[in-house]
């Protein structure tokens, strides 16, 4: 990956031109043609740097009920509740934890009420002993973007 | 939500095709114009329903390979002014208030980035000291079980309305 890969990778994240040819739009911003353009982002996919490129919605604009969900469950029976969780396809991540609260994942729901009703299915699974639904209350940040050429910490 | 309605978001989360006009492609693919797909995600972008459009990234390639769920205890009169610090934090990449529950005293939650488990200790640090909250617990995550790409066309019901 040379710098010109690392700032096309910026602006594909961050400012991605909505207009007919975007390609190329980008290759005139970092002084490259349209197609090299095309080869660059083709290349970053086929690398598994870029897994899509597509809209990120806002699921409460769109009227979806979301929560973050931690479940303590029994530790020798993680992994088939994790596997029963990943089943739904309104959980979209799911992470073992070290901690008493083992099992963290995500809902994003057409309703409050489906919301509700996995959660209620999880808690009954054999091995789980508490599950808590911790909705957000207050947004401070969301910004999943990382700067290719840049460290983390600053 | 409107079948059409529904269209347009179906169309706006599939992958974008790699080719010179790769919104033609994809309005073709759905039935709808060019000049259609552009001005709705335009829009949909203005008024808040998209958050970016763009490239998502596999953040272990890129060199992010450590990250942690921290959970702070702030006192409840002091949340809004600790989590607008904790949120200038770059390697933060989520800063939520939620609930608690029993044995469960955290209400501020932040997702942290780093490049080794150092990094984010060092972070971890940085943000108790710039905070004052020194009640928290790191969360390292022991197995990713399932990471998607929701696909909320799927998941919306007939009775969804825009609130």
């Amino acid at each position: 990956m040379d710098t010109i890969d690392e700032q096309l990778l910026n602006l594909l994240q961050r400012a991605f031109p909505i207009t007919e040819k975007p390609y190329l739009a980008l290759g005139k911003e970092l002084g490259i043609s349209e197609q090299e353009a095309l080869d660059r982002v083709g290349k970053l996919r086929g690398g598994g740097l870029i897994r899509s490129i597509s809209a990120v919605f806002e699921p409460s604009r769109l009227g979806l009920k979301s929560a973050l969900v931690a479940a303590r469950v029994e530790p020798d029976r993680l992994e088939e509740v994790a596997q029963a969780v990943g089943q739904f396809a309104e959980v979209t991540h799911n992470y073992g934890r070290a901690d008493e609260n083992n099992l963290w994942f995500t809902i994003t729901a057409g309703s409050e009420e489906r919301l509700r009703e996995i959660a209620a299915a999880v808690e009954k699974l054999p091995g789980v002993k508490q599950v808590a639904v911790l909705p957000t209350l207050r947004k401070f940040k969301l910004q999943v973007q990382f700067d290719a050429g840049a460290g983390g910490n600053e | 939500m409107s079948a059409p309605e529904k269209n347009f978001i179906r169309a706006l989360e599939t992958d974008l095709p790699g080719e010179s006009r790769p919104f033609l492609k994809l309005a073709e693919q759905f039935g709808i114009s060019e000049g259609e797909l552009l001005n709705s995600l335009k829009a949909l972008i203005a008024d808040g329903t998209i958050r970016r459009y763009g490239a998502r990234v596999g953040h272990q390639r890129v060199g992010f390979s450590a990250n942690v769920m921290v959970v702070w205890q702030a006192p409840s009169e002091e949340v809004e002014k600790i989590g607008q610090i904790m949120a200038t934090f770059a390697a933060v990449s989520h800063c939520y208030e939620r609930p608690t529950f029993p044995g469960f005293p955290y209400n501020l939650y932040t997702m942290i980035h780093g490049r080794a488990r150092e990094a984010c200790e060092a972070v971890i640090a940085e943000i108790s000291a710039a905070t004052g909250v020194t009640c928290y617990r790191a969360l390292w995550s022991i197995k990713e079980f399932k990471k998607s790409t929701p696909v909320y066309s799927e998941l919306l019901s007939e009775e969804n309305q825009n609130p």
